[in-house]
């Protein structure tokens, strides 16, 4: 419905200007999450879909922060995980097919957020850097097994060296630096950013200063690289 | 103003940073992904040190301790055996953060079974 209506609206606007993606409010994108009111939300491993082992453990441990100042209650990942291991659940697939209700029966939360990785590439080109990171976010609730928030996105990072001078001796520093930086990059601040950016489109929890009142603030519209394609074909 | 000079004046002997907004957790981050990555002695201590530092500094800036924090040192310290400090640190989650209680009670619970 809402698709068929921001369809409509994008057709229109094309004709006017160069149309960028349609922005939807947080009141719009979430209703569930002003109704609901989830307080405490439960972090599970993420499912990794990439080769590179580690991104899981980047992200999830980079999440709680950025839920935190978002105004929510984090349960303590770790507690979690440990219990998890103890029941012999070490996936991230197991977790994420269970029944939602469950989580709240076990550990009291309102919500649970499940995290998909689908793109971890670092590149590698020549005197530049960057990864490439590919995410989903689903927030469940614990009480209707609804998704309350979800997020996805796939963005590119640059970890390139740029403090060089300029030459051949430049030139070979920047190399040299690039490859240092690329292979030792600190991917710690980088996955909590992106968790903060995909957070933003999300409706403030409890504690934060604007909760319950953000209904009008623009969320990024999730479906916008799907609609930029449909722009693109609706347009021609 | 009046802020700057003050922090000018004490600038030798500690650093001076602003009240954080709503919590402060550090780094946090940075040695709980250390340690996951590689669980070593040295960065078992390491993300210990991180996690008492957010418990001193939000005293001392008297804010909460961010959700999650307490409940995280005692199940370190759990780990470790130490269950009447991990009794307390859990209680201490449930008091700041109520809608912990069930899974606080839970964890209080399994201590006494131990």
């Amino acid at each position: 419905m809402k698709l068929f209506k921001s369809l409509f609206l994008l057709v229109g606007l094309t004709v006017l200007a160069g149309c960028q993606s349609t922005q939807i409010t947080k009141g719009e994108a979430f209703p569930k999450m002003y109704t609901e009111q989830p307080k405490s939300i439960l972090i599970v491993p993420a499912i990794n879909n990439t080769t590179a082992a580690e991104s899981s453990d980047f992200i999830t441990t980079t999440l709680a922060e950025p839920l935190t100042y978002h105004g929510f209650y984090v349960a303590p990942i770790e507690l979690v995980t440990s219990i998890f291991q103890q029941e012999g659940v070490l996936d991230g697939a197991q977790l994420h097919s269970l029944d939602p209700q469950i989580f709240g029966q076990q550990f009291g939360v309102d919500a649970v957020l499940f995290v998909t990785i689908d793109t971890w590439q670092t590149n590698y080109y020549v005197i530049a850097g960057n990864v490439e990171v590919g995410l989903q976010y689903r927030l469940v609730s614990t009480k209707t097994g609804q998704e309350l928030w979800a997020y996805k996105d796939h963005l590119v990072v640059d970890t390139s060296s740029n403090d060089s001078g300029g030459g051949l001796v430049g030139l070979v520093v920047d190399l040299a630096a690039t490859a240092i930086n690329t292979a030792t990059t600190d991917y710690v601040p980088i996955a909590k950013r992106v968790n903060y950016m995909a957070l933003s489109s999300a409706p403030v929890g409890h504690y934060h200063s604007q909760h319950n009142k953000d209904q009008t603030v623009p969320s990024v519209n999730k479906t916008k690289m799907k609609k930029k394609e449909e722009s693109a074909t609706a347009g021609n | 103003m009046k802020n700057l000079i003050l922090c000018t004046a004490i600038i030798l002997l500690s650093a001076c940073t602003a009240k954080p907004k709503m919590y402060y957790w550090g780094d946090y981050s940075e040695t709980l992904y250390q340690l996951k990555s590689e669980p070593t002695e040295e960065h078992l201590l390491e993300h210990y040190e991180s996690i008492e530092d957010v418990i001193s500094e939000s005293a001392e800036y008297g804010i909460k301790v961010p959700p999650g924090v307490y409940a995280e040192y005692a199940g370190l310290l759990m780990q470790q055996g130490k269950v009447a400090d991990a009794k307390k640190y859990f209680l201490l989650e449930k008091q700041t953060y109520p809608e912990s209680t069930f899974f606080m009670d839970r964890m209080i619970k399994q201590l006494g079974d131990e």
